[in-house]
């Protein structure tokens, strides 16, 4: 009897530890698949966090996704919260908030080539003439950002300029530079012949992108006041013309309803039509006299982009936790196709 | 203004009772107490025999599950700084770590912390702010012993347990004499921990008084994978202090009646460090809570009668400069108990308890200040059938919250000895999980409509425990389990730009746990091996709509397959553990796409303790993962390379023997 208990429990430990050594293992990595070659670039925030951020690439003529060539190429994820991508000459410039750098790589086989360090919760990159590039940084929710001008030939910060509370994003007009200051509700104007400010005007409340329209004027959307604790206090969003010349508003389209957070401005190849995202995705002419009250697409997005060229839309769901789905549209908002791209994917760049 | 209105809803009615005999109870209680107090007299003459305390294992055992102890002999095997590094070097439960001293919360088959109730004394330690209890804020100088039980028994032991259930007592030691202890330790990262004991027993009185105090700078190295070229870093912004107190006083009134009260305190500054992903991090975080309870027992031959209340306060501060981002949080809570137990003969039991908790928070994140108050309440049997070979536990539970009855909460277990060394157990229980203030509450986001999480779960064990001779011991058990919890509740980013709870998710949990003791002595020298192993499928049944690729997907973070193997020798005064865990690969996202590799981590350590009469001094180094695995647990949160921990305590003990001591 006794025996028999023994071999028991002899049996019993070494078929438990035979068990280890045959599910120690780690399950089968997809072999990751070529860079493709194709021409949108998605960028994928990531988890809050999680540091799992990418870059996808679409290929419009295939319809195939390669959802994190960084990594792939790399062997390391971007970093935590990608937020913009800036294609400058052949490189990459890939714009990492919550890991205060900016990676730099080759915008087709996304080979490491350097990063920018030394930033504070950096957010959008723009070139500017030369050697010489733009960008955002929060650097604090409590205190002022700032805009760095960067030498792009040594990737380092040759001056800082102070402006609004968070800063988002950039567009150079000529010599002057339109930052948005999304922590209040003003846009700084650098003049970039002497990187100083040279006029901060006032707009909507937390105005983010800014895109310039056909006839040289320019658009920004302001997502409104939100004070969630006393909700009469909230103020509505709302889309403003900015005549860039004399630096002054031309118009404003208030939205009605405090709770909505309209973002994501774009506008078409043509530069006379304007789509934004504020639950659903709407759109209006340049020369329109009001906002839209119907969506042309009537479901929520995160990332929002138009193809220059065809018009299409592209528009990716919003999620933290698993690959998104990319969902095109053309431009009277009719579905062509979806497919999977990276984790919290919030815009496109088109080559 | 009469007790009671005119045409007042039944739960109100309801509490006010509650409340009146909360009031009545705890005055005679507290002016009792302090009578006993002043009129103590010294006791000279030690009898063990009559002492009323019903063992924990008792008490905390639920018959259809399987429970694992945390011990004396195990928190003496390991000398951790936390009850979550004791807890993983003796292989009880996976604990879900963001770092050395940052959060660590237990997960059972696949459920969150939230699905874990650990209970102190019988008091559930869960916050009522976000539902959770950090087993990394636990001293295992304040917890007498721990009971580990994986599986739900919602019905006995409330909201919360879901996966499974931990159950801390500071078990009372009447007759016990005088003992007082000073004990130091440092360690690797600049840790350094001081504690203190000092109690009394004598046959009717039990003090005793424990203090700890704790700092680590945590700054340990890493090779950041997250960078370009892979640079070493040293971990920044992840200090650590800790204070606390617990103060115990038992007293036995008469031959059938104990007092109990405790008091326990403790301030917790910690700070959030960055992850491999973030360039710094300027977030620190502080834990602050008072809990203080007191009970007391009735004991005779037909009823057993138990009331019991408890205080817990407790506030949170979050910090991060960088973000702006400062929030105050306080949560105060209430419990009363009272519990009748029936013994109608030896084999048959019938236990009734009504509970009442109450809780309040104050928090800019909740500006109107919530208040909830839950009464509830069950009803249970225990019979013992069949020459005493067949145990059977049916218990059921109801519990009104916010207005709303939530469902009738059954349980019902078996268990079945065929011979003295093969025993089956088996159970079937219904589980929930009331949201927490966080969920119903939180501006913005908070969503007031939602319900309690409620699930069904089964499983079935065996136990092969042979005894060959008076010094070996064999123990094999095997358990498997099924378990689907409906109505989960998932944050989801809005359009708004913030993150909403809803009743969304279906999880479906499911795996064998296997566990393999073995003890025996050979000329004086004490040996014991044990090996376990676990895996569990928990996956996603129902998800919200637009994310279908997370269908059917193993939950993030959660290992399918773990498993470990202690080896403990004791000789004389000298003591060598060593204890090898491995964790296998854990998926990252919902969708399975990626995952974190698995990981081996060894943890050794070795102790000798040297008896003088009075007096008994020990020293031990532990050593922790010794084989230097680079690894994380969860995804950017780096984890320590080797690293030491060595410690001093002195004793000292002076037994109450004059006759009949029994020590």
């Amino acid at each position: 009897m006794k025996i028999k208990y023994l071999n028991f429990v002899k049996s019993a430990f070494i078929s438990v530890g035979l068990a280890f050594v045959f599910i120690a293992c780690d399950p089968k990595e997809d072999s990751p698949s070529p860079v493709a070659t194709g021409s949108v670039y998605v960028t994928c925030e990531g988890g809050f966090g999680a540091s799992n951020g990418s870059v996808s690439v679409y290929d419009p003529k295939t319809n195939k996704v390669n959802i994190d060539p960084f990594n792939a190429k790399n062997n390391r994820s971007l970093g935590d919260i990608v937020q913009s991508l800036t294609l400058i000459n052949d490189l990459a410039y890939i714009v990492v908030n919550n890991s205060n750098k900016v990676e730099i790589a080759d915008a087709s086989t996304f080979e490491s080539k350097g990063v920018i360090e030394g930033v504070k919760l950096p957010r959008y990159l723009v070139k500017g003439s030369g050697n010489t590039a733009y960008l955002t940084e929060w650097v604090s929710f409590a205190g002022n950002g700032r805009v760095d001008v960067i030498d792009l030939s040594t990737n380092t910060l040759t001056k800082t300029i102070e402006v609004g509370l968070l800063p988002e994003n950039l567009l150079l007009y000529g010599d002057k530079l339109f930052v948005s200051n999304s922590g209040d509700s003003t846009l700084t104007i650098i003049n970039t012949a002497t990187n100083v400010v040279s006029k901060t005007i006032k707009v909507g409340y937390s105005p983010t992108s800014i895109v310039k329209d056909a006839n040289d004027k320019l658009w920004v959307i302001c997502g409104g006041y939100k004070n969630y604790t006393n909700l009469s206090l909230s103020k509505p969003g709302a889309l403003v013309q900015i005549d860039p010349t004399t630096e002054s508003v031309i118009k404003t389209f208030s939205f009605t309803n405090a709770a909505d957070s309209p973002e994501k401005l774009n506008i078409n190849g043509s530069g006379n039509k304007l789509y934004y995202e504020n639950g659903g995705v709407y759109s209006l002419e340049v020369s329109a006299s009001s906002l839209p009250t119907q969506p042309l697409i009537a479901r929520s997005f995160y990332g929002l982009g138009i193809d220059p060229n065809s018009e299409t839309i592209y528009a990716a769901t919003m999620g933290f936790v698993s690959n998104q789905k990319l969902i095109r549209y053309n431009a009277s908002g009719v579905v062509l196709d979806s497919t999977e791209v990276g984790i919290g994917p919030n815009g496109f760049v088109f080559k | 203004m009469g007790l009671f209105e005119e045409n007042e809803p039944c739960y109100i009615v309801f509490k006010k009772i509650f409340d009146l005999v909360r009031f009545i109870f705890s005055g005679v209680f507290f002016c009792l107490l302090s009578t006993l107090a002043l009129g103590q007299k010294k006791d000279t003459v030690v009898t063990l025999s009559d002492v009323l305390i019903k063992g924990h294992k008792e008490t905390l055992h639920t018959t259809g599950l399987q429970s694992y102890m945390v011990d004396s002999a195990a928190l003496l095997r390991f000398h951790g700084n936390s009850l979550a590094d004791v807890m993983r070097q003796n292989n009880l439960i996976f604990i879900k770590s963001y770092g050395l001293g940052g959060l660590a919360t237990p997960a059972f088959r696949g459920s969150s912390a939230a699905h874990t109730a650990v209970l102190w004394n019988g008091f559930n330690l869960q916050s009522p702010m976000n539902g959770e209890m950090d087993l990394n804020l636990l001293p295992p100088e304040f917890v007498g012993e721990a009971h580990v039980q994986p599986g739900s028994n919602a019905a006995k032991w409330g909201s919360g347990s879901v996966g499974g259930s931990i159950h801390l007592a500071n078990p009372v030691k009447f007759g016990s004499g005088f003992k007082a202890g000073l004990a130091g330790r440092a360690g690797s990262f600049s840790t350094y921990r001081q504690s203190g004991e000092v109690a009394y027993g004598s046959r009717k009185v039990y003090l005793s008084l424990k203090a700890i105090n704790h700092s680590a700078l945590n700054d340990f190295t890493f090779k950041n994978t997250f960078e370009r070229n892979a640079p070493i870093q040293r971990q920044t912004n992840n200090e650590v202090k800790q204070q606390g107190a617990l103060a115990e006083a038992s007293f036995k009134i008469s031959r059938n009646q104990i007092a109990n009260v405790k008091y326990w305190f403790q301030d917790n500054y910690r700070e959030v460090p960055p992850t491999m992903g973030q360039a710094q991090s300027t977030a620190f975080q502080q834990d602050w809570f008072h809990r203080l309870m007191a009970d007391w027992q009735y004991r005779s031959k037909m009823v057993d009668f138990t009331m019991r209340s408890a205080y817990f306060d407790e506030r949170i501060i979050y910090d991060d400069r960088q973000y702006n981002l400062y929030t105050f949080s306080r949560a105060k809570s209430s419990v009363t108990e009272v519990e009748t137990e029936l013994k109608l003969n030896k084999n048959h039991f019938f236990t009734l308890r009504l509970n009442n908790t109450y809780s309040e928070a104050v928090s800019g994140s909740y500006p109107n200040q919530p208040k909830i108050w839950r009464a509830g309440g069950f009803l249970s049997y225990k019979g013992i059938w069949v020459k005493e070979k067949l145990i059977v536990n049916a218990t059921l539970r109801e519990e009104y919250v916010r207005e709303k009855w939530i469902p009738l909460i059954p349980y019902g277990g078996v268990e079945y000895k065929l011979f003295s060394w093969l025993s089956f157990n088996g159970a079937v229980s219904r589980s929930y999980r009331v949201p927490t203030f966080n969920d119903w509450f939180w501006i913005p986001g908070g969503n007031p409509n939602l319900v309690s999480e409620t699930g069904i779960s089964q499983e079935a064990g065996v136990k092969i425990a042979p005894v060959f001779k008076e010094k070996t011991a064999v123990m094999v058990s095997a358990t498997v389990f099924n378990s689907v919890i409906d109505n989960r509740i998932l944050w989801l980013p809005t359009s708004f730009g913030f993150y909403s709870p809803i009743n969304v998710e279906k999880v479906w949990a499911r795996g064998i746990e296997l566990r393999n003791n073995f003890s025996t002595e050979i000329n004086k020298t004490k040996i014991l091996i044990g090996i376990n192993y676990d895996a569990v499928w928990a996956t996603n049944e129902k998800v919200p709509k637009g994310n279908e690729n997370q269908l059917g997907k193993q939950l993030i973070f959660v290992p399918v397959h773990k498993g470990a193997a202690l080896f403990s020798v004791i000789y004389r005064g000298f003591s060598l553990s060593y204890n090898h865990a491995f964790t296998g690969y854990r998926y990252t996202t919902a969708d399975n796409l990626s995952f974190l590799p698995g990981f081996s981590v060894g943890d050794a350590e070795v102790s000798y303790q040297k008896k003088y009469k009075d007096f008994s001094a020990k020293i031990f180094i532990q050593a922790n993962n010794i084989w230097n695995e680079a690894y994380q647990v969860l995804p950017a949160r780096p984890m320590p390379q080797r690293h030491y921990l060595a410690g001093v305590a002195f004793q000292f003990y002076k037994p109450l023997t004059i006759k009949n001591n029994e020590n």
